[in-house]
């Protein structure tokens, strides 16, 4: 039964509330938009198989996490074990967007990744639907700035989405995936998985022929 | 939306029926006897008796109404309490102007039912009912230099970030809900009298922490169906007045507060679900113990089995008090009826209730794989509770509440464990083998009781039911007595 593994991506969607970090991950897992989403309370969680280069399946978990908090102990729960880690910003909300690099330096203490150098992570700027006026002025150069600060500079890969009308969604989380299956992979060469302690002592029985609790 | 002669109606069948006694009435409602199913149920009664004026004689209402209503008329008269509507963007939906933003106050006080104008005799129990607002908050305070009014104060950074933060959330409160949508004619002022009471409380307690704005959102929502006007004729008597003052929607807001702060401050869910981290994580750890105590499989194979640390999950369990896994707002309501209602520690028994749902879901549960678990968790499955809401509710309760009863004898809490799983699980059938190596608190167990470890290695020679089940119970005992231990120890 062990035999047969699975590879399974867990990558951590952060940003600062209200960003849409939700309606992203329902827009890319479910193909839907509803018009709001209540508020993330702790943390959510979808999973989606996907087909990567042609011929690789692997399965994505994807963790949404609250916004307005930033949880110090609880966070190595959320963290661990995360193959990528997606940065969203809200392309009409300035703070969201300088606070980019606090959600990376968060998720860098929290997970305690190996290779904080090189951990795959990508940048989201969501709500490109909205009306050009709403929208950070001078947007792009703020973004290069960020992007290309020498010191502690985010130069990832940026993304601009609408997970309102599906723009550029699924090609942003593709690029996770494949980012993810590297760090994965890189993982894995270097012997980090521990997690085989699967063969367990206690076995279930089902009597009858009942399927499950009949929720 | 009751009209006053129903009102009226419904209040006296309730003192009628339960002549009067307040542990009458409460017992009435967490038995499932006085639930929205019962011709004269009101749930404005159920929530302003037992977390306002904690009486069921109408005599007594008017004081204690007046009482807790004048806390939140002072505080939103205080400068630093103001809702700074002024510093929002001019083309904000809630934008008002300063002076607009002030207004609204003054007009506050020339309220129609003139409870409030009698404030200056009254400022000695005032006091008291400012017990839950912190002491250097309190209006009445000599400590800071008077009461600044309105135009003096100008709100700070921290406010309108305040601001921001509980606008976002109550523009996305319940969007599944006709009330809360914004093409609604009321949804403008609901939202308004949300905002401003969650930005009064927020800065009466520490800050603003999203979940707060849901629970308030729920109230909110039960209690505006049924409040009124108060008629301005002399036809009704003075009797049937003292029970519409309980209605009255001019005090909506004030009332909301009160009970806001009774929720979830007086009762201890505040300090264990939100106030800080450390709390949190302490109120965790004793969801684990209760469950490990409660069933010790279901915790073996989250904690043990798959890793799957509880707070993954269970902050919304404990923050939205279940709102989110119940699904909907009138079957949470009549939930948090028992709830306060009830004479237990209200976030004691969310706890317990949350083990009940577990166990409800066990066998999806123990054989699901991490993400499955995870998913199960977060996504709790609704079958059951939509199949028929009200049974649901009850035993959930119930069954709760003998775990809170049993909460301090560790040998009852697992035979009331093994008796929910018999009803709840009746076709699972766990066998443990602990043949396999590597397990120590095992093998020193056996060691101890060679009689019971030989005979389950020579498996069917245990033919006698009992004995079989007398082996489980004392193996499962020591190996929750030593797990209790080896968990209790660190924190000592």
């Amino acid at each position: 039964m062990s035999s047969r593994k699975k590879t399974l991506l867990k990558v951590i969607i952060l940003g600062d509330s209200g960003v849409g970090k939700t309606s992203l991950m329902q827009q890319f897992v479910n193909n839907k938009f509803s018009h709001q989403y209540k508020a993330t309370i702790g943390a959510d969680f979808l999973t989606k198989e996907i087909i990567i280069d042609n011929n690789k399946p692997v399965t994505l978990q994807i963790w949404d996490t609250a916004g307005q908090e930033r949880f110090q102990s609880l966070g190595v729960a959320f963290y661990r074990g995360a193959d990528c880690c997606v940065l969203c910003f809200d392309v009409t909300n300035e703070k969201s967007l300088n606070n980019l690099t606090s959600w990376k330096d968060e998720f860098l203490v929290q997970s305690n990744v190996s290779n904080p150098q090189d951990f795959p992570f990508i940048i989201i700027g969501n709500k490109i639907d909205v009306d050009d006026s709403k929208k950070i002025p001078s947007l792009q150069k703020k973004l290069h700035n960020i992007t290309h600060n020498q010191l502690g500079g985010l130069n990832y890969p940026v993304f601009e989405t609408s997970a309102k009308d599906s723009i550029n969604v699924e090609a942003a989380f593709e690029v996770i995936a494949k980012m993810a299956l590297q760090q994965e992979e890189l993982n894995a060469a270097s012997g980090g998985d521990v997690n085989d302690d699967y063969n367990d002592a206690i076995n279930i029985h089902l009597d009858g022929e009942s399927s499950g609790c009949g929720c | 939306m009751l009209k006053e002669n129903e009102i009226i109606q419904h209040v006296l069948l309730t003192i009628n029926k339960t002549k009067g006694n307040l542990e009458t009435f409460k017992s009435g409602i967490v038995n499932g006897d006085y639930t929205s199913q019962t011709p004269f149920f009101t749930r404005t009664l159920v929530w302003k008796v037992c977390l306002i004026t904690n009486s069921l004689n109408i005599n007594e209402w008017e004081s204690r109404l007046h009482d807790s209503r004048v806390v939140y008329h002072q505080l939103t008269k205080r400068g630093d309490m103001q809702v700074p509507w002024w510093e929002l963007s001019c083309d904000h939906y809630f934008y008002k102007t300063k002076e607009e933003s002030t207004h609204r106050t003054l007009r506050r006080t020339h309220s129609q039912s003139g409870s409030v104008r009698q404030i200056p005799q009254r400022q000695s129990s005032v006091k008291n009912s400012l017990a839950r607002v912190r002491a250097n908050d309190d209006p009445l305070s000599t400590s800071r230099s008077s009461t600044p009014s309105p135009s003096e104060v100008t709100p700070t950074e921290q406010d309108i970030e305040l601001l921001e933060a509980i606008i976002l959330d109550i523009d996305r409160l319940f969007p599944g809900e006709d009330f809360f949508q914004p093409n609604q004619p009321h949804s403008l002022s609901v939202k308004r009298q949300l905002i401003e009471i969650l930005y009064v409380w927020s800065k009466c307690n520490l800050g603003y922490k999203q979940g707060i704005h849901e629970i308030l959102g729920l109230i909110y929502h039960s209690l505006y169906k049924e409040s009124i006007p108060i008629p301005q004729t002399n036809t009704i008597s003075v009797d049937d007045l003292k029970i519409l003052k309980l209605y009255d929607s001019n005090y909506l807001s004030h009332d909301l507060f009160t009970i806001l702060n009774a929720f979830l401050m007086k009762s201890g869910a505040f300090a264990k679900f939100y106030e800080n981290e450390s709390n949190l994580l302490t109120t965790i750890d004793d969801f684990n113990i209760k469950l490990m105590k409660i069933d010790q499989f279901i915790h073996y194979n989250l904690t043990a089995k798959l890793k799957l640390e509880s707070q993954l999950w269970i902050i919304r369990y404990l923050r939205l008090v279940l709102l989110r896994e119940i699904i909907d707002l009138e079957t949470t309501a009549s939930l948090w009826d028992k709830l306060v209602a009830s004479p237990a520690i209200m976030p004691d028994l969310v706890l317990f209730m949350i083990i009940q749902l577990l166990i409800q879901i066990k066998t999806d549960l123990i054989a699901s794989d991490f993400s499955e678990c995870l998913s199960l968790l977060l996504h709790y499955p609704t079958g059951k509770i939509t199949h028929n809401p009200a049974d649901f509710i009850n035993n959930l309760y119930k069954d709760s509440f003998k775990l809170y009863e049993y909460r301090n004898d560790d040998l009852k809490l697992y035979e009331y464990g093994n008796k929910l799983n018999a009803k709840y699980n009746p076709n699972l059938k766990i066998s443990m083998s602990y043949t396999s190596s590597g397990r120590s608190s095992i093998s020193s167990i056996n060691s101890n009781g060679s009689r019971a470890s030989t005979e389950v290695h020579g498996g069917p020679s245990l033919d006698t039911k009992a004995e079989k089940l007398q082996f489980e119970k004392m193996r499962l005992e020591m190996r929750l007595k030593k797990k209790a231990q080896s968990m209790l120890r660190p924190r000592e």
